[in-house]
Parts: structure tokens; sequence; C-alpha cells
């Protein structure tokens, strides 16, 4: 077990993060909308960013101000080394563990 | 591209309630997806989306982090020590709430008879298109208006003015009703076909079929009731007399009853064709006014080009020479207020603005009244509250924030009124509807517009009783709060004016119950000329010469009637003098019993003789109002040019005192009496020995034998003369009620102001005590101070009521107008009153044990 439990949102950002290079507020929530087939809301995801930044996992930094944002500044977002590992190491144990549920099986109509 | 604009309320709350090291990062997040939601799926979409985030940034942002600091945290203090202040004080508060409680309520019942008045017919969906015909004729510099319309001109107006949309005549129709064998007075009306379409109906079962043609009426729910019909209407009818037979008419539907706001509520609908039927010679008139007519105006239609339209029409088919005639339209709604048209025809009696005002009047002042009193109980607290606001002060409170504190507790005891309001309020409407002669179910109170009205009463409650603590305790300073120093200067200025305030409000209220009270008695006193005492009245056209005479043989047969005389009601025409102008008279048919049956005083000349022929024909009696008129210095044997009904050579016989045969508010107008055959008899006046036993059934018993089956209806005079003051003595019923409320809050105000300040100084007076005062002296030292303020408020609220009263006197002939005895009376009451309120208040102070006080602190 790792020292962080993360939640289930935490981990869909923290992997939506590390995808790029860098990413921020609206581009994580449209990635999470294509992927997960579901709406959510921005507020939501700045509480999961800021919990993610104070457990060390993503680190952030402001870039340059935009039209389309209302001459507002974007708020980058970058993994650190220890967000890549966390999410590699739940990953990988969820990958042993699937490996032991058996490719077929009657009750599972397959 | 250019980008939208997210909604900016959201958009400052925004920023309102994010944390500063969020808002850039939030701010331009929300702005993008905006846009992006806008392109993708409609700005109505991003809009919502982007106010429903702005909602959750709330919760994440704001409530946890930074609630320290906070106005609404403080609020939560305030409603503590708000009510831990009231529990303290609980005798003064219970007090002060109940008369604010009890102010509240009376200017709740005051608002919802004034909205109830004034909602009257809107409640129609095309109120505002629909009006009635009205007309006004003028000649020299004299004009008549006339309420209601002709039967011509109910047709030819909408057949040629366009703008007309739909029309219905209305008219009421007597006669009676028959119920399985009995018969009974009813009141139906008759509209035409489009009367359903101008108007909200609701058919309950059926409809109203073809109106155009005599066949079947529509009755109420209510009418529906009394003859016992439920649901089902089929082959139901209803039977009615009029015009001497039994009339039969089939029921073709129900319609919900109209309620009570309504200036027209027939309860039997039958068509417009069965009275003109009946009434051919009246439909080819043009000022045949004896009906109303209601036009739906189209929704571009100006009422006031219609109504000249409708003149232009009138006068292309008419000549009046002379006079000058036009066609008016009054709005629907203004029918149940507008005093310069009269009701009638099928429209029921108007409100009376009068009324409206004194309620309203008295409503506002009682809510004056209990405001002042939550003021000045407030600010007489100001010693109690000045340290706790010093120490609100020292601890960062700024002036703002002790100011919402005081409006907050304001808040609280107005919030515990209202809600005690409301069950004073179900206690007193039943009586209150009684009161003023109205219905109000209970329901009425559980509208919305009602619950609007106790909110808004709420939030002005609030500001006028918080507004002048709050801006005084809150300006207090830090040091002299802690000190003890109680200097505010205007303090004590405004409080004694606000006291000065209810002063003059109450006596202004005694004042008008009195003057009220006493024109009321003068009227109820005055000498009529004639005297109503132990008179049964009836009332039955009669004008069959041979039945008058055995009706009233039959009469005089009964043990107990005295004098029977027969008359016809006072009519008005106008006279030609010798001098070639015209003067209007009253005039009545009488017999020769009238001047004996009510004790008329004859002055000159003689009574009517039956046995000389000629006082048949061409005898009148004149009045002394009729021979003043005209100036005769020597009337009896002059003849007239009286020819009302083709009268030949009317000659006087004798002159009669002044006597009141129309309403006592106005003057006795020139009047003459005949006995010759020109008008229907219609009211039997029957002298009677009010103790002769089972009177009033042999008066039935003759009545039936020569009249059934109409039925018997009888007054008694006297009654009939108390309410023609209907008006005056619900005037009267309502001005007592306020003044007593007035007198009461007023009590309430100067007992919690005199009580807290004696308390808060408790102390002077022991040590007063114990040098040597005299209770008498402590009385005088406390009480003198309110002489003053007494003296002013009995001359602003004397003065007040002096102008109003002599304003509403001006509407009576004869009125007693506003004597010194009135003022008197006023000023003996409020200071008897004061005075055992102080006493009540200032009684421990008097006889208190100085040591008690002293050893404290």
């Amino acid at each position: 077990m790792s020292e962080f439990a993360l939640g289930s949102l935490e981990e869909t950002v923290l992997v939506i993060v590390l995808m790029k290079q860098e990413s921020y507020g609206v581009e994580i929530a449209k990635v999470y909308e294509a992927h997960m087939k579901q709406s959510i809301s921005l507020p939501a995801i700045h509480v999961v960013l800021k919990r993610l930044a104070k457990k060390g996992l993503v680190k952030s930094a402001f870039g340059e101000p935009t039209p389309e944002r209302g001459g507002k500044r974007k708020k980058y977002y970058q993994g650190t080394p220890a967000g890549y590992r966390l999410a590699s190491e739940i990953q990988e144990r969820r990958q042993q563990m699937w490996a032991q549920v058996p490719k077929t099986s009657l009750n599972y109509g397959i | 591209m250019a980008f939208r604009s997210p909604p900016q309320w959201a958009l400052s709350l925004l920023q309102h309630v994010c944390p500063p090291d969020l808002i850039e990062e939030v701010e331009g997040d929300l702005y993008e997806a905006y846009q992006w939601r806008i392109s993708e799926r409609g700005l109505l979409y991003a809009r919502r989306k982007y106010i429903w985030e702005v909602m959750r940034c709330l919760r994440y942002y704001r409530i946890k982090v930074q609630t320290q600091n906070n106005g609404l945290m403080l609020l939560q203090n305030y409603f503590k020590t708000g009510l831990r202040f009231l529990w303290k004080t609980r005798g003064y508060s219970s007090l002060n709430i109940l008369g604010l409680a009890l102010g509240i309520a009376v200017c709740w019942l005051a608002y919802i008879f004034v909205t109830d008045e004034y909602s009257f017919d809107g409640y129609h969906a095309n109120a505002d298109r629909i009006y009635r015909i009205t007309s006004s004729m003028s000649s020299g510099d004299r004009s008549d208006s006339f309420a209601g319309s002709s039967y011509l001109m109910g047709q030819e107006f909408p057949a040629h003015v366009p703008e007309i949309a739909k029309s219905s005549r209305f008219k009421s129709g007597f006669g009676l009703l028959k119920i399985e064998a009995d018969y009974f007075n009813q009141r139906w009306h008759y509209a035409d076909p489009a009367f359903f379409d101008i108007f909200d109906i609701d058919f309950l079962a059926g409809r109203e079929g073809d109106f155009s043609q005599p066949g079947g009426v529509v009755i109420s729910q209510q009418m529906a009731k009394r003859l016992g019909i439920t649901s089902d209407i089929a082959n139901q009818d209803i039977t009615l007399r009029f015009g001497g037979e039994d009339r039969t008419f089939t029921i073709n539907g129900v319609y919900k009853t109209f309620p009570l706001n309504s200036s027209i509520r027939p309860d039997i609908l039958m068509p417009f064709a069965v009275w003109a039927n009946a009434n051919e010679s009246r439909l080819n008139s043009w000022f045949d006014i004896n009906m109303n007519a209601f036009f739906l105006l189209d929704e571009q239609a100006q009422a006031e080009t219609v109504a000249e339209k409708m003149t232009d029409h009138l006068l292309a088919n008419n000549d009046f020479g002379e006079i000058t005639v036009a066609m008016g339209l009054q709005p629907l709604t203004e029918m149940h207020l507008d005093p310069s048209f009269s009701t009638g025809n099928g429209i029921n009696a108007r409100g009376d603005n009068q009324f409206i005002l004194i309620v309203s009047i008295v409503g506002i002042l009682c809510l004056l009244i209990a405001c002042v009193n939550y003021s000045t109980f407030a600010v007489g607290n100001y010693l109690v509250r000045l340290r706790e606001v010093a120490v609100r002060k020292v601890f960062g409170a700024q002036r703002k924030s002790v100011f919402k504190q005081f409006v907050t507790e304001a808040f609280i005891s107005a919030f515990i009124a209202l809600l005690l309001s409301v069950g004073i309020m179900a206690l007193l409407l039943p009586g209150f509807a009684a009161y003023a002669n109205k219905t109000y179910a209970l329901a009425l109170i559980i509208n919305q517009e009602v619950l609007l009205g106790g909110l808004m009463l709420l939030a002005l409650v609030t500001f006028i009783a918080g507004i002048y603590p709050a801006l005084l305790l809150s300006g207090f300073g830090i040091i002299n709060g802690l000190k003890g120093k109680s200097k505010v200067s205007g303090k004590s200025v405004l409080t004694k004016s606000l006291v000065t305030l209810q002063f003059g409000i109450s006596i202004f209220l005694i004042a008008g119950m009195l003057s009220v009270n006493k024109q009321l008695n003068f009227l109820l006193d005055m000498d009529l000329g004639f005297s109503g005492n132990d008179i049964v009245q009836v009332v039955r056209p009669m004008s069959n010469e041979d039945q008058i005479r055995r009706y009233k043989a039959d009469l005089l047969q009964i043990p107990g009637v005295e004098r029977v005389s027969l008359a016809s009601g006072f009519n008005g025409t106008n006279l030609a003098l010798d001098d070639g102008s015209e003067m209007e008279v009253r005039h009545a048919r009488v017999d020769e019993y009238f001047l004996d049956v009510l004790q008329i005083k004859l002055l000159q000349g003689r009574n009517f003789n039956p046995d000389m022929p000629t006082d048949r024909t061409s005898a009148l009696l004149v009045n002394q109002a009729f021979v003043d008129e005209v100036g005769l210095e020597n009337p009896i044997g002059h003849v007239t040019k009286f020819n009302y009904g083709e009268m030949d050579g009317a000659t006087i016989i004798g002159v009669v005192d002044n006597f009141y045969f129309d309403s006592p508010r106005g003057t006795v107008e020139p009047a003459v009496m005949y006995m010759s055959p020109q008008l229907t008899l219609y009211e039997h006046m029957v002298k009677v020995n009010p103790n002769t036993e089972g009177l009033l059934n042999d008066l039935e018993a003759v009545y039936q034998s020569h009249f059934a089956p109409i039925p018997f209806n009888y007054t008694f005079l006297e009654d009939d003369l108390a309410a023609q003051y209907e008006l005056e003595a619900n005037i009267r019923k309502i001005s007592r009620a306020g003044a007593i409320a007035a007198i009461f809050l007023t009590c309430l105000g100067l007992m919690g102001f005199v009580g807290t300040q004696i308390r808060q100084r408790m102390k002077e007076v022991s040590i007063r005590k114990v040098i040597g005062a005299e209770p008498g002296q402590i009385f005088r030292l406390f009480s003198l101070r309110y002489v003053a303020l007494l003296i002013i408020g009995f001359v602003v609220g004397l003065s007040v009521a002096y102008w109003l009263v002599k304003q509403w006197l001006e509407g009576y002939a004869n009125n007693i107008g506003f004597t010194w005895d009135t003022g008197v009376i006023t000023l003996g009451i409020i200071t008897v009153v004061a005075v055992l309120t102080i006493l009540s208040q200032l009684y421990r102070a008097m006889f208190l044990n100085p040591v008690a006080y002293l050893k404290e602190e």
C-alpha cells in the first residue's frame, strides 16, 4: 500500500495530468468527458487538483493571459516524479489483480 | 470570434466569495468553459452550467474557510442576544410585543378590508376591457349624470360602433320564487347571450344554451342548493311568479356562484327576450334608462373614442334641442367605488369611499402607535444596552454592525408579533366582518395576496420600529458608553416628540369618535317633523280603488289597529311658476289620514275632507318649504299650475310643517300632496297599539285574504328610520373600535416608557426619599414632565380632528358643528387614562423602601 490513499476521481485526474507535458482546468475537464463519457463540474476538478498539489503529486505554474479566458492567466498543472510513481504503482497493482481474474467463466456468460 | 460574457451577477458572486489565491484560475476556467459550452451546446446550457458551477464554488471555497469574520455568523449572535434581552425584560417585552401584535392585527384587518373593496370586479379575465354605458345631460348650469342605459342603446351602439366587440344588457327583475307550495320574494337578472363571453362564468353543469330566445334559465350553485338540485340538472325546472302568473323555466345550467367582491351577483339569469316580450312599448325609446349595458371593447380601442362615436350616433338619430347630451363609458372595475354614478338595475350597492378612508386611517394610525411604542421602549432601555454596545465596539464592531444588531432585534419582536397577530386576527375576523357588514371567510387570511401583505407589514414594522433605536444606539461613543455617560444629543427631544405624537393620534381618534357619535345621536334625535312610533309599514302596490277601499276597511276591523293611511311615496316633477320660471317639487298621493297617522303638524288651512268632491280632484296640501320657496304670502286658496297627471286648477287648501320624507342628511325640499289618483299607492302605514296580542298575525291574515300568494312583508317605521343611518352607524362602530385600540396602545407605550425610566432611576428616588421626599412630590416630579407633552399632543391632535371633522360634517345639512365640549371631554379622557397609567408605574417608586435599592452595588 502506498503512503497516500487516492480517491477514484483523484486518480483519474492525476492520470489525465500525466498524459501531457502540462494541462489546465478546462482541458482536464474535456479529456475527462471524452474518456469517461460523463460531464464533470470545474469546481470539482479544482478541488481535486488542490488536493493533489497538497499531497505533492502535481505542481502548478501560471501561464500567459489569453482572451478566451477573459484576460485571465491559465494555471498549468504538471505531474511530479512522486505523482508519476504513485500512478504507475496503482496501475501495476491493478494489472496484477486483473491477471488473476479468470478469462473465461460461465458465471459471467463468456 | 467575439466572446460572450457570463451572467454578471454570478460573476460578482464568484468574485465576492472566492478566496484571492484561487480567483484567477477559477474565474478563467469558468470563463473558458462558458465559451466552449456556448459553441457546443448553446447559450442557455452554458449559462445554466456557469451558474451551477459558481454555486458549487460557494460550497468549496467560502463557507469552510472564511466564516470567522462574517456578518452572517454575527447574525446568529444578534438573535441570541436579542432573545436573551427579551427574556430578561419579559414583563415589559411581552406587553410591548402584545401591543405590536394588536397594532399589526388592526392594520392587517384594515388592509384586508381595503384590498377587498378595491378588488371588486377585477377578477374577470377581461376586466380592463369591460365598460358600462353612462350618459350625461346638461342645459345651462344644470347637469345630470345617469348610470345605465335604455334597451335601444344596448342594441344600437354595438351595431354601429365597430370597436364594441361584445355587448350584453343587464337588468334585475323582481317577483316570487315558488319552492314546492310556498312563495318567496326573489330577484333575478336578464342578460343577453354575450354576457357569458364578457364575464368569467364557470359552469358546473350544463351551459346557457340558446340564450337569445325565451326558454331556459341558468342558476347559481347557491340557488341550486336552495332548490335542492345536486349535480343532475336534467329535467329540472324553476317556477317564478311575475306579471300575475306562475311561469316555469327549464334549468339549462348551473354556474359557480359569483364571488363576494363582485358588483353583479345574479342567482338566476334569464334571456333578455323574456323582459323584451313583456315590455314592447319600452324598446324604442332612447332615453328610457332602466337597465345597464356592458360592452367588451377591442383590445386597442380607447374608451373615450368609443364614447364619442356613441354620442355621434345618438345625436344623428335624436334632436335634443338646447340640451347637451353626451354618452360615457364607465370601466367595470370603477363601478364599486365611483361616487359619481349610482348603482341599481342589477348592480349591487356601491362601497363607500369615506368609510374606506376612515378604516385606512384607523389602521395606519394604530400600526404607527404600536411601532412608536416599540421604539420608545427600545430606547428607554438604552442605559442597559450602552455598555453592551461599547464592549462590542471595543471588540471591533463598526457602527454598521451595531445598527444591524438593533434592526435584527426589532425584527425578532415584529416577527413574534406577526405570528401573534395572526391569532388575534382569527379571533377578531368574524366580529370585524359583522362590524364592517362584510362576509369574510377565514380562508381569506390565508391567500397569497394577504400573506404578501403580512410580509410587507413585517418589513415595514421592522423598519419603522427599529430604525430609531438602531440609529441612536449605534451612535454611542465607546468611552462614554463604558463610563455610563448617557447624554446623547437629540435623544430626549425625539423620544418626547414620539410620545407627543402618540398622544396626538389618540386625541385625534377620540375627538373624531366623539364627533361622529354626537352627529349620529343628533340625527337620531332630530325632530323629523313626524313621528314613526308604533307604525307598521307594508309595501304593496295597489291601483284598484275598489280594492283599496275594501282592504282598508278590513284592516280597521282588526283590534289594535287605530288608523290606516295609504300613500304613494314622494316622486319629483317640475312646476311652472307664475313668473314663467320652473322649480322642482316633490309630490305624493296621500289620503285624509296621512297627517294624523304620521302626526304631521298642520300650520294653516285644513286637512283633506273625503266628503268634498273637489278635494279628490284638485286640492293640494303643501309644506312650509314650498311656501318659502315660491314666496307665497297668503298660500291658502292659491291656485297653482301643478299639473302632474293632468291635474287641473290645483288649489292649496293647507300648509303643513316641514317633515323629512327623504334622507335627513339633506334639507326638506318643497313638496305637495294630493288625494287625486295620479300615482299608484305603494305604502300602507298602519298606526297600531303595539300592546295588542296577535296583531301581526291578524294583519297578515287580512293581507293574505287580499293579496295571496304574495308574501306579507312588513317593517316598523322606527326601524326604517334607524336603518337610514347605517353608514353613520358603521363609521361610529369603526371609529369607536379604533379609538379604543389607540388608547390601549398608547397606554401600553406610556407604561413601558415611564416604567423603564423609573426602573433606571430607582436609586435617585431612594435618595430623595431618604432626604425626606413625600410620595406626592415624587409623583409630581415624574408626571409633570408629561404635562407639556400632553398639551402639545392635545393641541396638534385636536386641530387635525377639528379640520377633518369639519369637512366631514359639511356633508350634512343639519350638523352639530365641532363644539368645544368635544375638546374638553377628549382632554378629560386622555388625562385620566394617562395619569392612571403613569400612576400604575410610579406606585412602586412612591412607596418603595429606599434601603432595598440603596444597598445594591
